[in-house]
Formats: structure tokens, C-alpha cells, sequence
């Protein structure tokens, strides 16, 4: 009797052990942050990342990956992050496709409504005849980001404002105390 | 009859019920934050204080995560930066200035974050390197200047891996790193520095945005 007491109440402390267990591993997966990805993250971050350090990085690199996770999201029914179709947009452009890059463009703003004003604001520039500033000729499309190489940033008001697309053409109005 | 232990375990389960939907902090004031109801986030190029200049573009490449997965639409970064590029703004200093105005008629964002990298990099010592990572931020309102919100964070991670925690993990468990072949330690901890400062519903930290399922509930 004694004896069977006992392993009742051995049980019943086992049990409680492994339910206090499982709730903590519960609460530490769970609560932490949202256990379901709201979105396909994959490369993304990480083309943004070089794109940034790299002064632009390989185009074409990030390009091919990025078309790979829109693959991969499309399997798994995974919707792609805000931010994701532009950027590759932008890519295109860079690489002189502005057909695509118009194509991603429209499409975040399908996506994500929120964007409409800002691409709005890179499709404005699209289709205008880009002249004196394309280094890379046959470009009929260029939006805002796309313009010039990389380093061509860096040199600004020397550039007559009629030989750049409607985004650079804004600058002045952006710098300060404007 | 109930052994206390079971009980200890059944409460802990209640806690796993009600845990997760635990307010943040009461000291925060959400007033601002809760009137604004910003859908949409600029994310400035963030100052950096610190003496590694690949600080500003890995805390800036990773900050759309976790404010994307709270719920909120993140202005694409690096068309952001693109865009600034070709106005001839490449200092975050300079952008930091720009009237809130502005900002809101080229990019149509409703808030915008203004972050400082206090600390980047590893420092090294006889027995183990450690990585600091350390971010101030800011989240103004572009329609009227407000503040909504401000939260500051450090991440240091030690050489043995072990100090990551949960969401440094689940961060590098979604985030492919193959593109780049990153093997740079300090991007990993600015991304779980960015993670812990970012993500809503943390003590003290962001609310969610409209496109979180727990928007409403909050």
C-alpha cells in the first residue's frame, strides 16, 4: 500500500516535471517571436547587404538568386518580403532591362499598396529618353536608381539636370533646408 | 489529489496560454504610437558612431525583417539609398536632416527610423574574441513630426556561439546567407541586434503594425 502510494506520487511528479518542461520549451519557442515567418526572407537581406557594401555588387549574381527564391516562395505558397520586388526591379534596370524592372516595380506596388508613392516616384523617370548620362547605351528605360553606374553617384549638381531621368532631376529639392 | 509539482506544471502551462500576449511595458508611452497607426516605415541609413564603416549598411540591410514580420511595410533600402545617391546624398548625417516632409512626398512612407550604431565589431581577448553590436533608434512620424517610439540594444556575442540566444537562431535559420558567403561574425550579431531592438511585442519595444495577425489584439 505504502509502496504504491509512493510510485502515485513519483508518477504524478514525473508528470508535472514534464509538463513544467514542455510548457518552458512552449513558452521559449513560441513567445519569443512569431513562430511562422510572415514572409520568404531567403537571399534578400543578404543581396540588399551587398548592394550597400559592395557599391552595387554583382547584379547579375544577386539577380539569379533573387529569381531563384521567387521559385522557391512560389513552391512553399510563401509570399515574398515588402521590399523584395523593388530591389530586384532596380537590379534589372541597372543591367538595362527596364521591361523587368518595370515589371517588379508594378508588382510590389500590386503587393504592397503602401509603396504606390514611391514607385510611382521611380516610374515617373521610366521611358523618359536618358541621353547624356547613360553609360551603357541601348538603355531606352531607366528609372531613378538606374541611372549611371554606380560610381556616377557621387558626382551630382556638375550634371546638367536635362540629361538625367526626373529622379536625380529633383535633386536640390531634397537637400536640406529646402 | 494534486502533488505540487503537477501543479507548478499546470500553471506553467497557463503561463504558455497567457504568455505570450503579455503587454508591453507600462512606463512606454504608446499614446503617440497608438493615435499615429503608421502601416509604413522609412528606414534612414543609420548614423554610425562606430570605427567600422561596414556598421551602416549590415544594420541597415537588416533592419526590414523583423519590422516587416511585426506587421509593418518596409521602403525598400536599397532603392532608398539609390535614390538618395542620385540627389547627391550619400552621408547619412546629411539624410538625417532632411525635412520629415520631404521624406514623405518622395517615398510615402507614414514613420521613419532613425538609427545610430554605437558599437560594431569585434574585440579581442587572450581567451575569447567577442562581437558588440549596439543600435540607438528612433520612430518618427513623417505627417507631423511626432516621436512614436525610441529603444536602444547590445548584443554581445561571445566566440563559443553559445550566447546567441533563441532569436539570433531563428534570424539565422531565415536569413540564406549564401549570396555573399558572409563569414563576417559582426553581420550575424547586427542582425540579432537589430532582431531583439525591432521586433513588436518585446518589453519596451515596437507595437505591431497592420499586417500582423495580432495587430488587432494588441
Amino acid at each position: 500500500m505504502i509502496t504504491h502510494n509512493n510510485n502515485r506520487r513519483a508518477g504524478a511528479a514525473r508528470a508535472g516535471r514534464l509538463l513544467a518542461i514542455a510548457a518552458l520549451a512552449g513558452v521559449l519557442s513560441a513567445c519569443v517571436q512569431q513562430p511562422k515567418s510572415m514572409y520568404s526572407w531567403q537571399s534578400y537581406q543578404g543581396s540588399v547587404y551587398s548592394y550597400l557594401k559592395d557599391d552595387g555588387g554583382d547584379y547579375a549574381t544577386q539577380t539569379l538568386a533573387m529569381e531563384k527564391n521567387i521559385e522557391t516562395a512560389r513552391a512553399a505558397n510563401a509570399e515574398l518580403p515588402p521590399g523584395f520586388r523593388a530591389h530586384l526591379g532596380m537590379l534589372y534596370m541597372k543591367m538595362g532591362n527596364g521591361d523587368k524592372g518595370v515589371e517588379q516595380m508594378q508588382g510590389e506596388k500590386a503587393a504592397f499598396p503602401e509603396a504606390a508613392p514611391f514607385m510611382d516616384f521611380l516610374l515617373r523617370n521610366v521611358g523618359k529618353p536618358q541621353t547624356v548620362a547613360a553609360t551603357d547605351a541601348g538603355t531606352p528605360a531607366t528609372g531613378s536608381p538606374a541611372a549611371g553606374s554606380p560610381a556616377a553617384g557621387s558626382t551630382t549638381s556638375a550634371k546638367p539636370a536635362a540629361a538625367e531621368p526626373a529622379a536625380p532631376a529633383e535633386a536640390g529639392t531634397l537637400k536640406k533646408g529646402s | 489529489m494534486m502533488n505540487n509539482l503537477m501543479r507548478a506544471g499546470l500553471v506553467a502551462v497557463v503561463a504558455l496560454l497567457t504568455g505570450c500576449v503579455t503587454p508591453p511595458q507600462k512606463n512606454v508611452d504608446y499614446t503617440a504610437f497608438r493615435e499615429s497607426k503608421p502601416a509604413s516605415i522609412l528606414v534612414l541609413p543609420p548614423l554610425n558612431t562606430s570605427v567600422d564603416v561596414a556598421a551602416t549598411a549590415a544594420v541597415l540591410s537588416q533592419a526590414t525583417l523583423p519590422l516587416a514580420e511585426s506587421g509593418y511595410y518596409v521602403i525598400p533600402v536599397g532603392v532608398m539609398e539609390e535614390t538618395f545617391k542620385q540627389n547627391g546624398l550619400t552621408s547619412p548625417d546629411d539624410i538625417h536632416e532632411l525635412p520629415a516632409v520631404k521624406l514623405r512626398e518622395i517615398f510615402g512612407a507614414d514613420a521613419a527610423l532613425y538609427m545610430t550604431v554605437k558599437q560594431y565589431g569585434a574585440s579581442y581577448a587572450v581567451v575569447a574574441s567577442t562581437v558588440t553590436v549596439s543600435i540607438d533608434a528612433e520612430l518618427l512620424d513623417l505627417r507631423n513630426g511626432a516621436k512614436l517610439w525610441s529603444g536602444s540594444k547590445q548584443v554581445v556575442h561571445a566566440n563559443n556561439n553559445s550566447n546567441g540566444g533563441l532569436i539570433g537562431m531563428l534570424v539565422q535559420a531565415v536569413v540564406d546567407q549564401v549570396v555573399n558567403n558572409l563569414t563576417d561574425r559582426s553581420y550575424s550579431v547586427a542582425g540579432m541586434t537589430n532582431a531583439q531592438l525591432l521586433s513588436a511585442g518585446t518589453p519596451g519595444g515596437m507595437l505591431y503594425g497592420p499586417r500582423s495577425p495580432r495587430y488587432e489584439a494588441q
